[in-house]
C-alpha cells in the first residue's frame, strides 16, 4: 500500500464509503440549543436581566489575538458580566470622539489617525456588479484577496479578511437598509430577511468622525454616512477583545466606500425570465482583477432564485455525489444533479468543462412557504439553466461586465 | 421570516448531512463520536445561520465549524480522556477491502488530531495548502509539514518497510 499524496487520497475515500449506520444527528435539537445560545449571548451581553447576567458573569471567552505587528498576543480572559446598561445618544449626526463608555476604551481616535475618506453619499441600492466598499487598510497577516471572499448585493457589500486567528468580516450597507431601534440595528440583506443584531454594548471611538459602538456580537458598528452603516466582525463571539479594538477601528476608518470598478464574470448568460436581474454576485477582491465567483439572478419576489457558479477546477473542491444524486449530460459532458428533499432546489454541478467548473443552484420553490417562485417552472430545471451559460475562458481579458443579455 | 430562515437552515442541513458524517467520521474514526461532533457543528451553525447564510463558501464555511470543533474538542479534557483505539470496529461486513480498510483506520487512529485533520482536508475535502491553512487557522507552512507528518506516521503503519533507515 503507497501512501504518497494519490494513494491517500483512495484510502480515505474507501474509509469514507464504509457503510453508516443510522445518523443521529437530531436537526431540531441543534435549532433549540442554537436559538437558545443565541438569545444567551444577546439577553446576557445586553445587561438586560439581572438573571442573565448574573449568569453570563460565570461565562468565559478565551481569545487569541493578533496583534498588528503579526506578533501573538497572549490570550485576554475577558467577563461580559461586566457590562451595564449603557445609554446611547442619537446616532443621526456626526458626533465627536467619546469617552463616555463604560466599555470601550478610547484607544485611538480614528478620525485623526488616519486621514480617512471624505464622508461618502451612498445609494439607497447598490449596484451587484460594481461593489460598493472595501478595504482600504489590515493589520499584517490578514488578506482579503480570497477567492470568492467576497460578496454584494443591492443592499450591502461584504468581504472577509481572513488572518491567523481571527477572520475579520465587513458589511456596508446601503442607505435605508438598517434601522436602529433603541441599542440594536436591525439590518435588511436582500433575501427576505432583516437580520437583527446584537445590542450596542458601548460606544466606540467616533469613525472618520461618524458615530461608532461596540455590539455584542463582536462587532464594531459605525453610521459611515447619515442612515447608513456598516459593521465589522471580529470571528469572535461576545465582546471584542480589548487588545483588537484600535486595530478595528483603524480597519473600519480605512474602508473606501464608492468604488467603481465593476467586476468582471467568466460568463454571460441568456434566456433568463424578464424581470429576473443580477441581484447579488461573490467575487474576489484582488487589486488585480475585480472578479466574479457567482452571480445570483431572480424576481423581486425571490431574487435568489438562481446561482451561477464557474471556477477554476483546479481551485475548487471538484462534484461529489451524495445519496440521491443522479448523473446528468450537459453539452456532452456528464455533471452530478442533485436535488434538496423538500425538492424546491436543484443543485448542478460539472467539472472540468475546459478547466472550469460549473454549477447552478436552481430555487423552483421558495424556502418556507413553498410557493412557485414565477418564472422559475420554464426553465428547465438546473441542466436547463446551464444551457444558457456562455463561457468565456480562463482569461479574465475576456470576461465581461455584463453577464446577463 | 424566522420560520423561513429555519426551513432554509433545515434544507441546507439535510442535504449535506451525509458528506459532514463521513468528514466528521474520518476526523473521529467511530460514527458514534462522529455524529457527535455534527451534532455540536449544526448547532454552532445554526447559532451563525443569519451570518453563514451570507458567506460565499457555505460548504466551506461548515467544514470548518466542524474541523475547528474537532480539534478544540481533542483539546479539551473530554476529548483527552477519550481513546479511540478503544472503539469497536464499525465498518460493513460485506466490505471486500475490510481489512485493508482496518488497517488504513488504525494507521490514522496514531496520527495525531491536528495531522489528521490536515490529512482530511487535503486529501479528502480536497482543499490545496492555502484552503486548509484557512479552516485550520494557521499558516501554510503548518499545513505543509503536518501533511509530511501525517503521512509519514500512516506509512510507518501501511508500509512497515519505509522505516527510517529506508533508503529511498
Amino acid at each position: 500500500m503507497i501512501v504518497d499524496e494519490n494513494g491517500a487520497r483512495t484510502l480515505f475515500r474507501n474509509l469514507a464509503d464504509t457503510e453508516a449506520p443510522p445518523a443521529r444527528v437530531d436537526i431540531g435539537r441543534a435549532i433549540v440549543q442554537g436559538r437558545r445560545s443565541r438569545r444567551l449571548r444577546r439577553t446576557g451581553a445586553g445587561g438586560s436581566t439581572l438573571a442573565i447576567g448574573a449568569l453570563v458573569g460565570v461565562i468565559f471567552t478565551q481569545f487569541v489575538v493578533t496583534a498588528p505587528t503579526g506578533t501573538a498576543v497572549p490570550s485576554a480572559r475577558m467577563s461580559e458580566s461586566s457590562t451595564t446598561s449603557p445609554t446611547f445618544p442619537s446616532s443621526t449626526s456626526p458626533m465627536p470622539h467619546s469617552t463616555t463608555s463604560p466599555i470601550a476604551s478610547p484607544i485611538v481616535s480614528s478620525s485623526t489617525s488616519t486621514g480617512g475618506p471624505p464622508l461618502a453619499t451612498p445609494p439607497h441600492a447598490f449596484n451587484p456588479l460594481v461593489p460598493y466598499a472595501s478595504f482600504g487598510w489590515l493589520p499584517q497577516g490578514y488578506a482579503a484577496a480570497l477567492p470568492g471572499g467576497a460578496a454584494t448585493s443591492v443592499d450591502s457589500t461584504s468581504m472577509t479578511a481572513e488572518g491567523h486567528n481571527n477572520d475579520l468580516w465587513l458589511h456596508v450597507m446601503a442607505t435605508g437598509a438598517c434601522t436602529r431601534s433603541g441599542s440594536v440595528l436591525n439590518c435588511y440583506y436582500g433575501t427576505g430577511d432583516r437580520s437583527s443584531g446584537a445590542p450596542f454594548t458601548g460606544q466606540a471611538p467616533a469613525v472618520n468622525g461618524r458615530p461608532a459602538y461596540w455590539d455584542s456580537f463582536c462587532e464594531l458598528v459605525w453610521e459611515y454616512a447619515p442612515d447608513a452603516w456598516a459593521s465589522l466582525h471580529l470571528g469572535c463571539q461576545g465582546a471584542v477583545p480589548e487588545s483588537m479594538r484600535s486595530v478595528m477601528s483603524k480597519v473600519a476608518a480605512g474602508v473606501t466606500y464608492a468604488d467603481s470598478t465593476a467586476l468582471r464574470v467568466p460568463f454571460w448568460v441568456s434566456g433568463l425570465p424578464v424581470g429576473w436581474p443580477v441581484s447579488a454576485t461573490t467575487f474576489t477582491d484582488s487589486p488585480s482583477v475585480l472578479s466574479a465567483a457567482s452571480v445570483t439572478f431572480g424576481p423581486p419576489v425571490y431574487p435568489a432564485a438562481v446561482t451561477i457558479s464557474v471556477t477554476s477546477s483546479s481551485a475548487g473542491p471538484g462534484c461529489s455525489f451524495m445519496p440521491g444524486s443522479r448523473y446528468v449530460t450537459v453539452d456532452g459532458v456528464r455533471g452530478i444533479l442533485q436535488a434538496t428533499p423538500t425538492g424546491y432546489a436543484e443543485l448542478l454541478c460539472v467539472n472540468n468543462v475546459n478547466g472550469q467548473q460549473i454549477t447552478v443552484n436552481l430555487q423552483e420553490r421558495i424556502p418556507g412557504t413553498g410557493a412557485p417562485v414565477p418564472g422559475a417552472a420554464g426553465l428547465g430545471g438546473a441542466v436547463g439553466v446551464a444551457s444558457m451559460i456562455h463561457l468565456l475562458g480562463a482569461d479574465p481579458a475576456g470576461w465581461t461586465t455584463n453577464p446577463l443579455r | 421570516m424566522s420560520e423561513r430562515r429555519d426551513a432554509e437552515y433545515v434544507e441546507y442541513v439535510e442535504s449535506r448531512l451525509t458528506w459532514l458524517r463521513r468528514v466528521a467520521y474520518l476526523l473521529c474514526q467511530d460514527w458514534h463520536s462522529a455524529d457527535d461532533l455534527v451534532q455540536v457543528a449544526v448547532t454552532r451553525l445554526f447559532t451563525h445561520w443569519p451570518r453563514a447564510q451570507r458567506v460565499e463558501n457555505l460548504d466551506g464555511y461548515v467544514r470548518t465549524i466542524l474541523v475547528r470543533a474537532f480539534l478544540g474538542e481533542r483539546r479539551s479534557a473530554w476529548g483527552r480522556r477519550v481513546v479511540l483505539a478503544g472503539s469497536p470496529p464499525e465498518l460493513a461486513a460485506a466490505s471486500a477491502d475490510r481489512d485493508a480498510v482496518l488497517d488504513v483506520r488504525d494507521a490514522l487512529l496514531i496520527v495525531p488530531p491536528r495531522q489528521r485533520a490536515t490529512l482530511v482536508l487535503r486529501f479528502y475535502c480536497d482543499l490545496d495548502v492555502d484552503q486548509a491553512a484557512a479552516a485550520l487557522g494557521c499558516s501554510a507552512g503548518t499545513v505543509k509539514s503536518q501533511t509530511a507528518k501525517g503521512l509519514a506516521t500512516m506509512r510507518r503503519v501501511l508500509e512497515p518497510s519505509a522505516g527510517p533507515g529506508r533508503e529511498w
